[in-house]
């Protein structure tokens, strides 16, 4: 009846059946750890109003509907309507680039709504999201030269033009906040951003912001079991250290 | 009902995909496949609205003369000439390859070519040693370019099994932690989208 082994599975349902007897209980999480990404996000607006100079946004090259990057697009969006509603707040330009169409109908509307949300349904412009399709790389390095943003956020799924675009705002004098999901491009990242969201940090940014306890109890379960893998993996480490493979075998 | 019909259907379909992925069972399968199907047209109708925009912002930047609205031109004469080239005659289609290998294909090619360059800068600004581990990150950076070069092993023949020990070992370690950290956070976000409690796939609601 299973396709994959049976382990696998049941993690899975063990985790969601851990995360709705968390979220039904409903407890209040006040001690999250604090990730200084995302703490900067609103200061890095903050900067954008006192310079008077727009804040760039990117959810990166990934797409909504397709691939495995879908989620790590929709981190992205969560983001966006926060930096949207911080904006909208302050009163200060925001420029969205896009570079797939599904990822723009969205971003679209999330701005709209954020805007909306803040009561600033008039300070909204369509220009505001722009697709840029496949010349995204070299219309958000243009546009870094042109509009000379003092904030650049780059959230989302990206592969090589990563560099390019934290490089070249960088170049800009910009404050760069970055947030990606692939290891093998995440150096780079930490290399030119000014903060860096790493891994999972991205995946609860949308939690994290908004202080919603359903969702920060979706954090907590989350750190629960990164904790319960890393006892694993001590218990993995010493069992087949002393010739024993039994977790190792499990797991396979 | 508006908000609680694409709550819903989004729930059922991201759980029968997920239990397809699982379970053998032949109507789930052609339930999911079927669905996988509309996830195509669904970002095809997307791509066409997104298009549009893209016009309808250049267009209106060109006849209001806009800030830089000269950029504007040769997008519109180019996005006109590719749509038609493809729409018309196909992906196939002789005008449409030689667009593509002679105008898209180099410049894209030539604007990839600066990788290095921002590779180095990039790499220069991040490697000053301003602390314990940026210093640890410099030192790690010239072990690692040594050992991959042709200098290193003339300078001392341990290089090249230092850089094996260090993507081996330390880089592994990192790798796994951070790829455990992030499955787990997609499984969190995934349950979060499934349950409706994340809605940002609803513009933010």
């Amino acid at each position: 009846m299973l396709k994959t082994p049976v382990l696998p599975f049941w993690v899975l349902v063990g985790f969601f059946a851990f995360l709705a007897f968390f979220i039904k209980r409903g407890r209040r999480v006040d001690n999250i750890r604090k990730i200084s990404g995302l703490e900067a996000l609103s200061e890095a607006v903050g900067r954008a109003t006192e310079m008077g100079r727009p804040v760039f946004y990117t959810p990166g090259v990934g797409e909504v509907m397709v691939g495995a990057s879908s989620v790590s697009t929709m981190a992205a969006v969560e983001i966006l309507s926060y930096v949207a509603s911080l904006t909208a707040k302050y009163e200060v330009d925001l420029i969205v680039g896009v570079s797939k169409g599904d990822t723009y109908a969205i971003s679209d509307a999330t701005v709209k709504q954020a805007y909306a949300a803040a009561s600033k349904p008039d300070a909204y412009n369509p220009d505001m999201v722009r697709y840029y399709a496949s010349g995204y790389l070299a219309a958000c390095v243009g546009e870094f030269q042109r509009q000379q943003p003092s904030t650049i956020l780059l959230f989302g799924h990206y592969t090589g033009e990563i560099v390019f675009l934290a490089e070249a705002a960088a170049q800009t004098g910009a404050i760069t906040i970055g947030g990606m999901e692939r290891f093998n491009q995440l150096p780079m990242m930490v290399a030119s951003c000014d903060h860096t969201l790493v891994g999972e940090e991205m995946y609860v940014a949308g939690a994290y912001l908004s202080g919603n306890t359903v969702k920060l109890n979706c954090v907590r379960v989350q750190d629960l079991w990164k904790l319960a893998a890393l006892v694993l993996f001590v218990a993995g480490s010493v069992l087949a250290t002393f010739g024993n493979t039994y977790l190792v075998k499990l797991f396979k | 009902m508006r908000r609680e019909a694409p709550l819903i259907l989004s729930s059922v379909i991201g759980i029968v995909v997920i239990l397809e992925a699982f379970v053998q069972v032949p109507l789930l399968t052609t339930i999911a496949k079927e669905l996988m199907d509309w996830v195509v047209i669904l970002s095809a109708a997307a791509l066409c609205l997104a298009s549009v925009h893209l016009m309808r912002t250049h267009i209106m930047k060109v006849s209001r003369r806009s800030s830089l609205w000269l950029y504007s031109v040769p997008l519109l004469v180019v996005f006109i000439v590719m749509s038609g080239a493809g729409l018309f005659g196909g992906t196939k289609a002789p005008v449409f390859t030689w667009l593509f290998d002679r105008v898209y294909a180099p410049v894209d090619a030539s604007l990839y070519g600066m990788y290095a360059f921002f590779l180095l800068s990039a790499c220069f600004r991040a490697f000053r040693a301003k602390n314990l581990l940026a210093t640890a990150l410099l030192v790690t950076g010239i072990v690692v370019m040594l050992g991959r070069s042709a200098l290193g092993p003339m300078l001392h023949h341990q290089f090249p099994t230092a850089v094996e020990w260090i993507f081996d070992i330390p880089n592994t370690a990192a790798n796994r932690g951070v790829l455990i950290g992030a499955t787990l956070g997609l499984m969190s976000a995934s349950f979060r989208l499934l349950v409706g409690i994340d809605r940002s796939y609803m513009a933010g609601e």
